[in-house]
């Protein structure tokens, strides 16, 4: 059992931040992408039996956007096996509402992402005993 | 017989001195000391009638040895203000008494048939009917300025013919056409055309008595302007004829003002917008950039205080933007 990070954002700068971030803080084995078509893509063909993954997902990118991605992904047999942190530029208290209501996003924060984010996000009991 | 218990004050109108014996004393007999003004001629008459004392009624011969008949009704009826004129005459001018009724005068009277009984019936009779009448007048005229001097405009229009049967100021006013130019139009002619169908539609349906219309509809002033106004509409008979009477309030300005409001808000939710995802999109970088510089195990102590100025700069911008945005949200749920 193993757990992927995928960071999805279009702004360079914010992924390189976000690498980083994670690899000292959370886990070595991630990925990265510029929006959520290629993401949704990379799900569908490389998925494994066992595998699960939590996504590091911005809402606002060209081709297809962190709602739609957060629709797509409803249709996935596996879409229990994915946990979505919303990470936005965007301090904006209607999308915090919307992301609840899909039942992978486990937590919505603002970026950039800081070690005291990072460190909060690994003691969330949905990620108990992936990390 | 007496029920009035103030002095009768009378002017008697006589020049024949029999004739003012015989009326003098028919009053004694049932008025308790009249207080009673003599003239002979219509001079007399007029110069009594200017003063500013009041008469209770008036008794008038049709015929003075300076003014008589119709012209002498006529002025005497003018001059007479609230006090009821009774006309005295002979058999011979029994025809022309009955017409001064329609000139003014309250009774007529028969010298040769006169009785003190009668004589003061008419007097009280007359007294009464004038008072009841002035009264009446006076209530029509109040309902008129209702209307006249309403400062919304109003008016009344045939339902058949959709003509315009009276119009007030304000409406003269607000649609910059005559009196005369208005009352030779339909209320069609004050719609753009294209609305013309549904005001024949609302006539329709609200033509029966009693129900009223209310609505916000488009009119058309003289200059061609549209003006948006609010309606309330009643059924009335007006001069015989089925009738509405309309009470219409412009409510142009109020709305302009309105959508200018909600423009501007509309304007603030875009810049909170802004604010919100595109402003901080780069701050939010610099911030992940600031801190990630900072951990790096190679930063000099110099190095590292610029950058915690730099954050420090951030944040504070970052406040502000979230203030901005908080404000913009409070207006929105307002």
């Amino acid at each position: 059992m193993s757990l992927k990070i995928l960071i999805v954002d279009d702004d360079s700068v914010i992924i390189l931040l976000h690498k980083e971030m994670v690899k000292r803080f959370i886990s070595n084995d991630l990925l990265c992408f510029l929006n959520g078509k290629s993401t949704l893509d990379y799900l569908t063909e490389h998925v494994n039996e066992g595998d699960s993954f939590l996504i590091f997902l911005d809402i606002n990118m060209p081709i297809m956007n962190g709602w739609q991605f957060l629709d797509a992904i409803q249709a996935l047999p596996f879409s229990n096996m994915i946990s979505v942190v919303m990470v936005t530029s965007s301090i904006d208290t209607k999308d915090r509402g919307k992301a609840k209501q899909y039942p992978q996003v486990i937590d919505f924060v603002e970026k950039p992402l800081s070690i005291k984010t990072c460190n909060q996000l690994k003691q969330l009991p949905q990620l108990a005993g992936l990390l | 017989m007496s029920f009035h218990s103030q002095a009768l004050r009378l002017l008697i109108v006589e020049d024949n001195p029999g004739d003012y014996i015989l009326i003098e004393d028919y009053l004694g007999e049932e008025v308790v000391r009249p207080a009673i003004v003599h003239a002979t001629t219509f001079a007399q008459a007029r110069e009594s009638l200017s003063e500013p004392i009041a008469f209770d009624a008036i008794l008038l011969d049709l015929s003075l040895p300076d003014n008589s008949g119709e012209a002498l009704v006529n002025e005497i009826v003018q001059l007479a203000g609230p006090a009821p004129v009774i006309v005295l005459t002979g058999y011979a001018n029994k025809g022309f008494s009955i017409r001064t009724l329609s000139l003014g005068v309250s009774d007529y009277l028969l010298k040769d048939e006169l009785t003190a009984s009668q004589l003061y019936k008419s007097i009280a009779y007359s007294m009464e009917r004038k008072r009841i009448q002035l009264k009446l007048n006076e209530s029509e005229e109040n309902y008129r300025n209702l209307f006249h001097l309403s400062p919304l405009p109003m008016w009344v229009y045939d339902v058949e013919t959709y003509r315009f049967l009276n119009v007030n100021e304000a409406a003269i006013k607000n649609y910059g056409y005559s009196r005369e130019e208005l009352l030779s139009m339909t209320i069609k002619d004050i719609r753009p055309p294209e609305d013309v169908p549904k005001l024949e539609e609302i006539v329709r349906t609200t033509i029966s008595p009693g129900i009223t219309y209310q609505g916000a509809i488009r009119h058309c002033n003289k200059k061609g302007e549209i003006r948006l106004v609010e309606i309330q509409s009643s059924a009335i008979e007006f001069e015989g004829k089925k009738a509405r009477i309309i009470l219409a309030n412009d409510i142009t300005e109020r709305m302009n003002y309105l959508r200018a409001i909600e423009d501007k808000n509309q304007k603030l939710q875009e810049i909170a917008w802004i604010q919100s995802h595109v402003v901080r999109a780069p701050l939010a970088r610099i911030m992940g950039l600031v801190e990630f510089i900072a951990n790096q195990p190679a930063t000099n102590p110099e190095s590292a205080e610029l950058l915690n100025y730099i954050l420090t700069s951030a944040n504070e911008l970052d406040e502000v933007i979230r203030t901005i945005v908080m404000k913009t949200e409070q207006v929105e749920n307002q």
